[in-house]
């Protein structure tokens, strides 16, 4: 029994000794902060497709219901469908081309 | 008594919640990313991206879960769409990433590390951070989100193994 517990510690010194925990380089946390201040301005850029689509659509929604002779909350109620509609879908493409 | 992380966000001391989390978490999740990704590299970058996303998410922070589980749980989740990404990217070798302490690691030591890689996955996993991880089962626990008891008896499987393989 002694024998044995006598290995088990050998080889948990051994083990120990095998595997050094990896470190991260270091830097690590400058570029991470760098990343962090890259971050802001970035997220205002990627937030203007959303912005563009959605304002794109209640323009040309107005636009559609000055123009086309047709009760004008019939255009608006279409125009909003449509440009919720291919909001989302917009959405769920750039998902899976952020997954792929 | 909540935990200072979560105050600094209830406060919206987004910042210092940041180098907090660091501080206590990074090279863990820098380890656990190692080991999804095999690649010294990979695991970096994945790592970062896990911080960045947090920082993002901070004000979505609602506290149902520990700040620690909610780091993880993104980590992991970063690791696992880095490690779809990287599919058809060569890994490294088990023998790459575990790299000997000293260039004068007696062979032996090499035997040893070739025997941790003969190992089944999920075993490797759990003794190869056991190590790592400075021997606290309750820190591999959470870096796996396995239970602890499972951590446990894996490691008596995979020390059985080993000592098997060791002396076969």
């Amino acid at each position: 029994m002694a024998e044995l517990e006598d290995w088990e510690a050998q080889l948990d010194a051994r083990l120990s000794r095998a595997l050094p925990p990896p470190q991260l380089r270091p830097g690590f946390r400058q570029r991470l902060r760098r990343r962090i201040g890259q971050d802001t301005p970035r997220a205002l850029w990627e937030g203007m497709p959303d912005l563009l689509h959605l304002s794109g659509g209640a323009v040309a929604t107005l636009a559609c219901a000055a123009v086309i002779p047709a009760a004008p909350s019939m255009t608006i109620a279409t125009g909003v469908v449509a440009t919720l509609a291919t909001y989302v879908l917009m959405t769920a493409f750039r998902i899976a081309l952020d997954d792929a | 008594m909540p935990d200072d992380v979560e105050e600094f966000l209830a406060q919206r001391r987004y910042d210092e919640a940041l180098e907090r989390l660091l501080d206590r978490h990074e090279q863990q999740i820098y380890r656990m990313a190692l080991l999804i990704l095999r690649d010294a590299g990979l695991a970096e970058e994945a790592t970062q991206e896990a911080f960045l996303k947090a920082r993002r998410a901070f004000p979505r922070f609602d506290g149902r879960a520990s700040v620690s589980t909610w780091l993880y749980t993104i980590a992991r989740n970063t690791c696992l769409s880095a490690l779809r990404r990287a599919s058809r990217r060569r890994v490294t070798s088990l023998e790459d990433i575990l790299e000997p302490a000293a260039p004068e690691t007696p062979a032996a030591d090499t035997e040893l590390l070739r025997c941790v890689a003969r190992l089944p996955e999920s075993d490797r996993q759990v003794i190869t951070l056991f190590y790592w991880e400075d021997r606290s089962v309750r820190d591999v626990a959470r870096t796996l989100d396995l239970p602890e008891g499972t951590v446990k008896s894996q490691l008596h499987r995979a020390r059985r193994a080993l000592a098997r393989m060791l002396e076969g």
